[in-house]
């Protein structure tokens, strides 16, 4: 096994594991949060396997936007709403698990090789337009201070 | 031998996402399920056109498509549990009968 192999497979890891965190969790919040881990895990893998602009935006659309929007609009339910039955998630999805690996594992095997445009695309995007990019982070940082400021003083505001 | 461990991991995100559809009465939970499922679908798809050297249009106006999906979901699941939560109606989907309140 090549050091690149491990590298996906401590990502694929990381990503499953995420996954199944979203279930396990008793408040939405944290349930939220492992879906963010989710995002940023599979950004990663896209990054790893060569798709940097793909991985880019996975990273700035789910993780920046929607994990963030949803976070925003779950954080106010502070109560425990765990509704999983525990045995039924464990059995169907290492069943299922199981039969994929299968599949899978009889399926052939290809080597990976990034396009063109992909690399192009990226190296754009870091050299051109790094300053857009800088910007985008700022406003998303301040964004999400502004929800923790709103978080803290909505007992005061509403 | 790269495109199994990719295609691996997109079935595993498949089977917890199913299992979770399976096992969870929450709606919240319910939905972020079906958004496990969708980046299985964008791990098996980047993986696929990774793959394959040649460049198409096709398979980045699925990712796109994708992308567009995952978007409108999060917005409908938000739209809804504001809609569920100040109207006093239970999450537990079992309890959700009726197509009009």
């Amino acid at each position: 096994m090549t050091e690149i192999e491990l590298l996906y497979i401590l990502i694929s890891i990381f990503a499953a594991l995420s996954a199944i965190l979203v279930f396990t969790q008793k408040k939405l919040l944290h349930a939220a949060i492992a879906l963010t881990l989710a995002f940023t895990a599979s950004a990663l893998l896209f990054a790893a396997i060569g798709q940097t602009f793909i991985g880019l935006l996975q990273l700035l659309i789910f993780v920046g936007g929607l994990s963030a929007y949803l976070i925003a609009a779950v954080a106010t339910e502070i109560k425990g709403v765990s509704m999983l039955r525990k045995g039924t998630f464990a059995v169907v999805a290492v069943i299922l698990a199981l039969a994929f690996t299968a599949i899978a594992l009889s399926l052939p095997g290809y080597t990976y090789s990034a396009s063109t445009f992909q690399q192009s695309a990226a190296s754009v995007l870091s050299t051109d337009y790094i300053m857009l990019f800088v910007l985008a982070l700022l406003l998303f940082s301040t964004a999400m201070g502004g929800v923790l400021i709103i978080k803290k003083f909505r007992k005061l505001v509403i | 031998m790269i495109f199994p461990y990719f295609i691996e991991l997109a079935f595993i995100l498949f089977a917890i996402g199913l299992a979770g559809i399976a096992a969870d009465r929450h709606f919240v939970a319910i939905i972020i399920a079906v958004e496990i499922i969708l980046v299985a679908s964008l791990v098996a798809l980047v993986s696929f056109f990774t793959s394959t050297a040649a460049v198409s249009s096709g398979p980045v106006l699925m990712l796109i498509s994708i992308w567009a999906v995952a978007a409108t979901e999060i917005i409908v699941l938000i739209t809804f549990y504001v809609y569920m939560k100040y109207n006093g109606i239970n999450f537990d989907i079992t309890g959700l009968s009726k197509m009009k309140w």
